[in-house]
């Protein structure tokens, strides 16, 4: 019987432990940007798809014990404009992307956060303007350049 | 601004307003090319053209414009003009939807930082008239941040943000 209520004290704690570790909301950063050949490489998205915009949400956790960065899903809908409306023609296509996500600054101090930084090609890279905008970089670490429709900043949801 | 160059101007922007779809996927990560029929300025006089489209309520409060829930949001196109010898700033000429009878014109000045940033570059419209000026971040060279009066970063949503991209013939 005592062992028994340790077992379950153990596995309680066990269970306690990870859900503190993982229950923090994540946060959340949303955007529609243009559908360049650049993003379609990041996002397996193929280049002869119909594709004018890609709808963004990219959710970062990190440790509540430290705070580093640790695992990020990244939901991400593409396709053709539903005229009149801020959605996509037939719903769209929609994919996601999860793994880990790290953190790194400059000489100059400036932020930027990688997600899956170990596979370069699938890789994505942004630049953290504040603690509510994020700008997706390309391979050279440069800003991304929209057009007149969409850029590529995303916004704190 | 001479009349006919703000015409031709105004004409430009809505056609691109209007093309806004049709832009093609790009190859490599540089300016769009505007799809107007008529070539947006350029030149020794031309700093750069950049447009973009943001949510409407935030400038409409600034610009203090009555509250229109239709107003869902507004498209800019502003061209910065500088001193061909000096490239010092000299005017700007914005065509946009909330002001769609006539284009906004005024001088343009280079200032420093913003809330967070004290030697961020902020292009500023208007620096004569502070209470109505404009400011604009300097990512790089082809991309602007709106910033709003206390010169803090502007956050969009999960369609528009508050970024103008260069945009070239």
């Amino acid at each position: 019987m005592k062992t028994l209520k340790i077992s379950t004290f153990i596995l309680l704690a066990a269970c306690f432990v990870q859900a503190s570790r993982t229950s923090p909301d994540p946060t959340t950063f949303v955007a529609s940007t243009p559908c360049d050949m650049i993003p379609r490489t990041m996002l397996s998205i193929p280049a002869n798809a119909d594709c004018e915009f890609i709808k963004w949400n990219l959710a970062l956790r990190r440790d509540p014990r430290n705070q580093n960065p640790t695992f990020y899903k990244l939901s991400y809908t593409y396709g053709m404009t539903q005229p009149g409306t801020t959605g996509f023609r037939n719903g769209g296509t929609s994919l996601t992307k999860e793994g880990n996500w790290i953190s790194r600054k400059d000489a100059t101090n400036k932020e930027t956060y990688q997600l899956n930084s170990n596979t370069p090609e699938t890789s994505l890279s942004f630049a953290r303007l504040d603690d509510n905008l994020l700008h997706l970089l390309d391979p050279q670490g440069r800003l991304m350049v929209g057009h007149a429709g969409w850029s590529y900043t995303l916004n704190r949801k | 601004m001479k009349p006919t160059l703000s015409f031709l101007l105004l004409g430009f922007f809505f056609t691109l307003a209007n093309s806004i779809h049709a832009q093609e996927a790009r190859l490599a990560n540089v300016p769009s090319k505007s799809n107007s029929r008529k070539p947006i300025a350029s030149g020794p006089l031309v700093v750069g053209v950049f447009a973009g489209r943001f949510p409407c309520s935030e400038i409409a409060k600034d610009w203090k414009y009555p509250e229109r829930p239709e107003c869902t949001k507004v498209k800019w196109a502003i061209t910065f003009f500088q001193d061909s010898v000096t490239h010092q700033p000299t005017t700007y000429h914005l065509l946009g939807t909330l002001n769609r009878q006539a284009a906004r014109e005024g001088k343009w000045s280079i200032v420093k930082g913003t809330k967070t940033e004290p030697e961020a570059i902020v292009y500023q419209l208007d620096p004569d008239k502070p209470d109505v000026s404009v400011y604009l971040l300097k990512g790089d060279d082809n991309v602007l941040f709106i910033l709003d009066q206390q010169r803090k970063m502007r956050v969009g949503d999960d369609y528009l943000s508050y970024t103008l991209n260069r945009i070239v013939n």
